[in-house]
């Protein structure tokens, strides 16, 4: 089963290096890993969520990671307690007749175009890595020259915020943003 | 130039370790650690350098050293292959939760990551092996890892921590201001004390509602000096205790509820009551293969306690109904005020009679002429009246020493039980004999062990410490051979072993070294050697093709044990031996 762990850390060198290897250790596959600086000055946030855990090990995973002395806090993230975003960007060559599906597709996934400055495109778009699944199985069809996901990244949901636990889609009723890239592209 | 009152990297090494009251350490020079040898000339007076002759030994020095006395264990080496050399027994430290700092010199912080000579990543050879590992990258901060690296060495679960230095940060100088706290950047998943309220509370209810408890006690109970209330919980609850090879001594064997070890090689009637137990207090161990057998079917009708200071061990291998993540003694201390005195009679009775099965079974009661291994540990027990400091080494003899030498004290049996490293017992030993001085220094090892860290027989005359060694030569890597007799149909591949004469070898060292082949004559040499101040080798020749027993066979059901064979040993394979008595 695939778990999503939070993880603060020191940054210095060789912490994200035992991190990693308390997974590597285990034989258990990474599949996606998120390392950047937080808030806390010195601390990084590190996002990873690994393959094939069972679900009456997962507690164990974070507390070996916990046991890591430059390791602050652990947290498993596969439940609802966090918000889990992911970016992905797909380069694509669709012939000229294909444009205005991609467009109405990226549109449905609230994806943004980018103009790529030639004959391809970029499609980008940021959403729970479901709805980035999702999207990148819609466009498979498309002739994808080039896929990139960036990892989920995670936040703590707060109790009292409700509305920012809302996925993109519920939230984006303003699509306005959206509508405004579509057309200049088709344009 | 040298400003007043600076020190060199060098220099504050020993300075350190001196402030952490070491006063010992194991080591062996090299390029790469040179700043730091010719910086020990100044504190030669303050702290005892022994040489060891391989960097391997040196390890299981500080590990000795850490396991008798309960202080962190300090090892020293160069960079490259001295570094390398240490693994094996950094393995064998974080397996079994000792406290040691390994210092390894490190090349150049401007070559580092160049293939320079004798350059290799430490750190990152020590991730899996080490509780921690620092490269220190500036003479500014290396006070101040030595104090976190011993701080994190002996807190929470302890573990082996590296500390690797360049040669350039060794001598660079800066003021030297050892740190009064430990940094705030450590963190070290330590208990909660307000979470482990519900989970006492119900551990209490479990032990007072158990018919059938056994407590299983573990090298936690060592390491967190929780023997008195490990006493105190068995004796006000009446419950049995069985404990794991390196809980030995946490429970005194003479103690009527002790049943003794648990596991593969344990003692059949612990292993029963295990498995019909109604509740497991586990205390510091972790369910470890070796002691559950098939986990499937282990302990199936208990309630499970367990207490431990590393939470990731709690819910790892046994799902537990009560999960205490705490420090065994203070934990205890809470429980035992509630635990009611039940009338466990009938439970205590059960168990009594599985152990009149297994007394029928044990060597010492067999009609056997043949010199065992099981004979020459009883010997040993007898003449030191069980009062030694044993250091084992893995195989056969490890158990049978575990089975038939009754220790009364913690601290009293050192041995690899993790990761069952040969070679571990005799450096090991060296280190514990400078950590106890009221108690003689025996080591059990098998004719395969010794010969993996014979070498060490210079430090111990170098050192003119007082170890007592008894090789227990069976002529085969034994415990290796028991398993190709059981499960390989008795292929012997590659598990005979010839030996060197061991007496010539001592003499070769200039340590007295006898031969005995019966029991009689292990008991005059035993008296013989106890009565110098001298180390001394003994080689105990014995039957060789003995086996151990009770064994559950790995991944097997922990009741379905092999039992020895009624009716005597069998006999010593003839020819063999009448070629090593002629030798
Ligand atoms: C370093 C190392 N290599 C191999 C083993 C595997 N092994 C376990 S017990 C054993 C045999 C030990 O033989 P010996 O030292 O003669 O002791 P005995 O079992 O005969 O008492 C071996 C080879 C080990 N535990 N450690």
């Amino acid at each position: 089963m695939k778990q999503t762990y939070f993880v603060l850390v020191q940054d210095t060198p060789g912490s994200l290096n035992r991190i990693v290897n308390q997974f590597r250790k285990r034989n258990i596959n990474i599949e996606s890993l998120a390392v950047g600086p937080c808030e806390k000055q010195g601390i990084s946030r590190v996002t990873i969520v690994a393959k094939d855990i069972k679900p009456d090990r997962r507690d164990f995973f974070a507390q070996s990671l916990n046991n890591l002395v430059d390791v602050i806090e652990v947290e498993n993230v596969s439940d609802k307690s966090h918000i889990v975003r992911e970016n992905v960007l797909v380069k694509m060559d669709p012939p000229p007749q294909k444009s205005k599906d991609i467009g109405q597709l990226a549109h449905r996934h609230h994806a943004r175009i980018l103009q790529n400055g030639c004959s391809s495109l970029v499609v980008e778009a940021i959403g729970s890595p479901k709805e980035m699944d999702q999207l990148v199985e819609d466009l498979k069809p498309f002739n994808v020259l080039e896929l990139v996901r960036s990892g989920s990244v995670a936040i703590s949901r707060q109790e009292e915020k409700e509305a920012s636990s809302q996925t993109i889609s519920e939230r984006s009723q303003d699509l306005t943003w959206v509508t405004q890239q579509l057309n200049d592209y088709l344009s | 130039m040298r400003k007043l009152k600076e020190l060199s990297g060098a220099e504050i090494i020993w300075e350190c370790l001196i402030k952490e009251g070491v006063d010992t350490v194991f080591g062996y020079p090299g390029g790469a650690i040179l700043p730091a040898y010719d910086a020990l000339t100044k504190y030669g007076n303050r702290i005892h350098h022994v040489l060891v002759r391989h960097e391997q030994g040196a390890t299981h020095m500080a590990d000795g050293y850490a396991r008798a006395s309960g202080k962190v264990g300090v090892a020293i080496a160069t960079s490259g292959p001295g570094a390398t050399n240490m693994t094996t027994g950094l393995a064998t430290a974080m397996m079994d939760s000792s406290p040691i700092i390994c210092i390894t010199g490190q090349v150049p912080l401007s070559v580092i990551g160049t293939d320079a000579f004798q350059e290799t990543d430490v750190t990152g050879i020590a991730l899996s092996i080490t509780k921690h590992a620092y490269l220190v990258t500036d003479v500014k901060e290396l006070a101040r890892i030595i104090f976190d690296a011993f701080h994190i060495a002996r807190t929470g679960r302890p573990g082996p921590v590296v500390i690797d230095i360049p040669k350039d940060v060794q001598n660079d100088t800066t003021i030297f201001s050892y740190p009064k706290a430990r940094s705030k950047s450590i963190s070290l998943n330590m208990p909660n004390e307000e979470t482990m309220f519900g989970e006492i509370a119900k551990a209490i209810d479990l032990t007072n509602t158990a018919e059938k408890p056994v407590i299983l006690a573990g090298h936690g109970v060592l390491l967190s000096e929780a023997t008195d209330e490990l006493k105190r919980l068995a004796e006000g609850g009446t419950i049995p205790v069985s404990t794991t090879l390196l809980g030995i001594g946490g429970f005194p064997s003479n103690h009527p509820l002790n049943m003794g070890m648990m596991g593969m090689h344990g003692n059949a009637h612990a292993n029963h009551a295990i498995q019909e137990a109604d509740l497991l207090i586990a205390c510091g161990m972790r369910f470890d293969d070796r002691v559950t057998g098939n986990l499937m079917t282990y302990s199936p009708h208990s309630k499970k306690i367990h207490i431990d200071i590393d939470k990731s061990e709690l819910n790892k291998n046994v799902d537990v109904d009560a999960a205490i993540h705490g420090d065994l003694s203070s934990v205890l201390q809470r429980i035992i005020p509630d635990v009611m005195d039940k009338n466990r009679r009938s439970w205590l009775n059960q168990i009594k009679k599985w152990q009149a099965g297994v007394d029928e079974v044990e060597i010492l009661n067999q009609p056997s002429k043949v010199f065992m291994a099981a004979h020459a540990v009883r010997a040993i027990w007898e003449a030191t009246e069980g009062d030694a400091v044993i250091i084992s080494d893995v195989g056969q003899h490890q158990m049978l020493e575990a089975q038939y030498y009754a220790h009364n004290e913690p601290r009293t049996l050192i041995t690899s039980g993790g990761l069952g490293t040969m070679g571990f017992a005799l450096p090991a030993a060296v280190g514990a004999s400078f950590a106890v001085n009221d108690k003689e220094i025996w080591v059990v090892v098998g004719d395969g062990g010794i010969q993996m860290t014979l070498m060490e027989l210079a430090t111990i005359v170098q050192e003119a410490v007082n170890i007592k060694i008894a090789i227990i030569n069976n002529g085969y890597l034994g415990m290796v051979r028991q398993w190709q007799e059981l499960f390989y149909e008795s292929r012997y591949s590659e598990t005979p072993i010839y030996s060197p004469d061991y007496v010539k070898l001592a003499e070769a060292y200039r340590l007295p070294g006898y031969r005995v082949f019966t029991e009689d004559e292990a008991r005059t040499t035993i008296t013989e050697v106890r009565s110098s101040e001298e180390s001394a080798l003994i080689e105990f020749v014995v039957d060789q093709e003995d086996m151990v027993y009770p064994m559950v066979p790995a991944g097997a059901n922990l009741h379905e044990m092999i039992r020895r064979p009624n009716g005597g040993a069998k006999k010593a394979s003839a020819k063999f031996s009448e070629e090593r008595k002629t030798r």
